[in-house]
């Protein structure tokens, strides 16, 4: 059965896209079969980091969502292209035309398509996870995406502009009942070892913490050419994100697709 | 069609009528931002605290001529 991801954040520029790029193939160097969708609408940048050319993406999410192609025409299979040794990886492009972009944002998304894509990547690739890559902040559509997922997890940077909108975040989730978990990211190295950081951050936020990512120059020196934990396995990033793997991996296997309840409280 | 319509919009409706009921007071989230603030700060502090200290301790290793 498919577990649904939604990688999300209050603001922009907390390294989603390049978190949800390295966390997916991890899931799929541990044998798993995942699926990533570039759910970032307005400023897509997925396909940067899987290095997927302009050519190898034809169809989009978006002419997929306006029922011009079938799903089987928008999954691109990357496991080859990444030369991933276990599982398997598809990605599910959005379109890069401001004309596509203007027309998914005027007119929104049908609030049952989240479900109907994990579902059915699901029956047509036997996938094992599906993950959505959102767009930042508080919008109804996010909103959506994340409330329909099984798992929801928020990037935050420890940035008093970001603790405050992360903060309020999980209030919205909270009305919901809505279980997140929460990844620190870009994280100044000093406040990094702090063995405390987690538990402080869990208590202000009220969510637990499943991993610390502190800042490095090697990472942001990448410059999105490529998965970095593809390019340096060994370094305490790709360390450090295995653990997070993992840790998804032991949540969504002891309590299975959580489908959880999104009731207002 | 996955474009957003007007039948069966139950989350939806239920996300924005939320959103606009939540009358956030933003005094009291600025309130416990500040507070938690304060406390890494003070985790700062001490680490730098620890981190002058095997400074120093190292400087003292070094002029000794180690253990």
């Amino acid at each position: 059965m498919v577990v649904s991801i939604a990688i999300h954040s209050y603001r922009g520029g907390t390294g989603k896209s390049t978190t949800t790029a390295n966390l997916s193939v991890l899931l799929a160097a541990l044998g798993r079969r995942v699926a990533t969708i570039d759910l970032d609408i307005t400023s897509p940048g997925l396909h940067v980091i899987y290095s997927v050319s302009p050519q190898l993406l034809k169809n989009t999410l978006n002419d997929y969502i306006y029922g011009k192609v079938d799903l089987k025409d928008v999954v691109l299979d990357l496991t080859n292209h990444l030369r991933l040794p276990r599982g398997k990886l598809y990605f599910l492009g959005s379109s890069m035309k401001p004309e596509d972009i203007v027309k998914v944002m005027r007119e929104g998304y049908h609030e049952g398509f989240f479900k109907h894509i994990a579902l059915a990547l699901d029956q047509e690739f036997g996938v094992d996870y599906v993950i959505f890559d959102t767009h930042p902040g508080l919008n109804e559509d996010t909103l959506l995406a994340v409330m329909s997922s099984d798992l929801s997890i928020l990037l935050m940077r420890m940035d008093k502009q970001d603790i405050t909108g992360t903060y309020v975040t999980m209030q919205v989730m909270k009305k919901f009942g809505k279980v997140c978990y929460v990844i620190l990211n870009m994280v100044p190295p000093n406040l990094a070892n702090a063995p405390e950081l987690a538990n402080e951050v869990s208590k202000i936020i009220n969510a637990p913490v499943i991993g610390v990512l502190p800042f490095y120059d090697e990472v942001l020196s990448h410059r999105s050419k490529g998965v970095f934990c593809l390019h340096h396995p060994q370094h305490p990033y790709s360390t450090k994100m295995l653990k997070i793997a993992k840790h998804i991996m032991s949540l969504t296997a002891s309590q299975g697709p959580m489908q959880q309840a999104t009731q207002v409280a | 069609m996955f474009v957003n319509s007007t039948q069966g919009e139950s989350l939806r409706s239920k996300i924005r009528s939320t959103l606009l009921e939540m009358q956030t007071d933003v005094q009291d989230v600025d309130d416990i931002i500040q507070g938690f603030e304060r406390k890494i700060e003070s985790i700062v502090n001490r680490l730098d605290k620890i981190e002058e200290r095997l400074k120093r301790l190292e400087d003292l290793l070094s002029e000794g001529g180690g253990i």
